[in-house]
């Protein structure tokens, strides 16, 4: 088993982070991938005891401080997502390239289902409107990421 | 190293970390709604992310920096001709609300009314980082470091911008009054008619959605805060009326209206401190139909209402 730099897990998120930050405007706003959480599950697939519950919790708490959402939203989403991938973390170690990219999009529409019921309760009822444009963006971008992250992985 | 073992450990602690962090989870989320106690943990973890602000922006802020270095003579002074324009104008304005604002002192001495404090404020910068899925929102560079508070109101030159809704260590979220979820308690300047003022989610329409059918309304009429709720002060220009619409069965009416703030070119707020704010559910209403509530800045603060009775 190889025993991947911690400081690579941290740089990766945080700096998935600041580019969830960019201030894109019009369509790019609304096509921007959800990159926190593809960092932190290409982590808790490669490297589920470094990057497990409570990273995914820290991050999506911090994110949730930085947007200024309702406190938790990312972080309940977040957390199930990881508790999932955990569950099925072997299988998804063993299966293909492109079957892993189809998982991960039915992760991330769950992640997005969850934050959109949290939103529809928290304001009571009214406005039950899903945004899937940042689902698909990160699906599309899944590839390049996972091969830019492997690449970084060895060298680190 | 891996074993099934170690496996169907790590799974069955996973369980229990995973319903601990999700009742942490769900608890943060009820707590949210109580100011007090979210403020101070907002605060303590947004000196951990406060960093991050700071290097989204410091591009930005090179890049105006070499803007406005290398932007020629001739600009500068186009722009300084056109500052003076609008300075004098200003000043022209600002005369004659002097003979209003001393008329306005004197009728409320003569109606022995309680005078309106001044309102005092503070410029604020917008930070311009993403914000998420919340829409008609921003961040400003002022929090709880420098004492805004939740409610606070926020001013645009031209009029009411929003509130403030999240408070951070060093910067504040701020929520538009075109949020759908944000209403603005209003008064109609010219019949005093009292009503609430909703955002739709789009930056240049607001609606009432509920006016009588025998209240006065005309195209061009003027709303402006009443006050109500202790939330804004009383008197801040919100928007006007650009539209109006009988519903189907003629019991009430529907009016759109006009933000007078530019809430599209938003770059610096002003944040109004007012102190009569947190007494303003306590003392009675101030008197109605009072139309030049507008020009209450401009009443010095010395000046108590103190009529001798004779």
């Amino acid at each position: 088993m190889k025993n991947y730099s911690t400081k690579l897990i941290h740089a990766s998120i945080i700096f998935c982070i600041l580019l969830m930050l960019i201030p894109w405007q019009g369509w790019f706003k609304t096509l921007q991938p959800y990159w926190l959480a593809l960092a932190i599950i290409y982590w808790s697939i490669e490297s589920p005891r470094k990057c497990g519950l409570f990273t995914a919790f820290f991050y999506s708490i911090l994110l949730d401080v930085l947007y200024g959402s309702l406190f938790g939203k990312h972080g309940f989403s977040m957390v199930a997502m990881v508790f999932l991938i955990s569950k099925i973390h072997r299988r998804l170690k063993m299966t293909s390239f492109w079957q892993l990219a189809l998982m991960i999009g039915a992760l991330l529409l769950n992640d997005a289902f969850i934050r959109t019921v949290i939103d529809w309760i928290a304001s009571s009822g009214n406005g039950f409107s899903i945004n899937l444009w940042p689902v698909i963006t990160s699906i599309l971008m899944w590839p390049w990421f996972k091969y830019t992250l492997d690449k970084l992985r060895q060298k680190f | 190293m891996w074993s099934p073992k170690n496996e169907s450990s790590l799974i069955q602690n996973n369980v229990l970390r995973f319903l601990f962090l999700e009742i942490i989870c769900v608890s943060l989320m009820v707590m949210d709604y109580s100011a007090k106690i979210a403020t101070p943990i907002r605060s303590a973890i947004s000196t951990l992310t406060y960093p991050l602000v700071k290097v989204i922006e410091l591009p930005q802020n090179a890049y105006e920096f070499l803007t406005s270095t290398a932007s020629n003579r001739f600009e500068l002074l186009s722009e300084n001709v056109k500052l003076k324009q609008q300075l004098s104008q200003a000043q022209i304005d600002l005369l004659r609300l002097e003979v209003v604002s001393q008329q306005n002192k004197e009728l409320r001495q003569l109606l022995k009314a309680k005078q309106q404090l001044p309102l005092e404020t503070t410029v604020a910068f917008l930070i311009n980082i993403n914000t998420g899925e919340n829409d008609h929102h921003f961040i400003i560079n002022q929090g709880a470091n420098q004492g805004v508070f939740i409610g606070q109101t926020v001013l645009d030159l031209n009029g009411v911008a929003g509130q403030v809704y999240k408070v951070d260590i060093e910067t504040a979220h701020v929520i538009l009054l075109t949020n759908k979820n944000h209403a603005v308690p209003v008064e109609f300047l010219r019949t005093g008619i009292r009503s609430y003022i909703y955002g739709k989610g789009d930056l240049n329409t607001l609606s009432l959605p509920a006016i009588p059918q025998s209240a006065d309304v005309k195209m061009g009429d003027i709303l402006i805060t009443s006050g109500f709720g202790g939330v804004f002060p009383r008197g801040l220009k919100v928007a006007t009326i650009n539209n109006i619409i009988d519903s189907e069965d003629r019991s009430f009416r529907q009016a759109e209206a006009e933000p007078s703030a530019d809430l599209n070119l938003l770059k610096q707020v002003l944040l109004v401190w007012s102190e009569d704010q947190q007494n303003q559910k306590t003392l009675p209403p101030l008197i109605t139909n009072n139309a030049t509530t507008s020009s209450q800045e401009d009443i010095p603060k010395s000046d108590e209402p103190k009529v001798d009775e004779q």
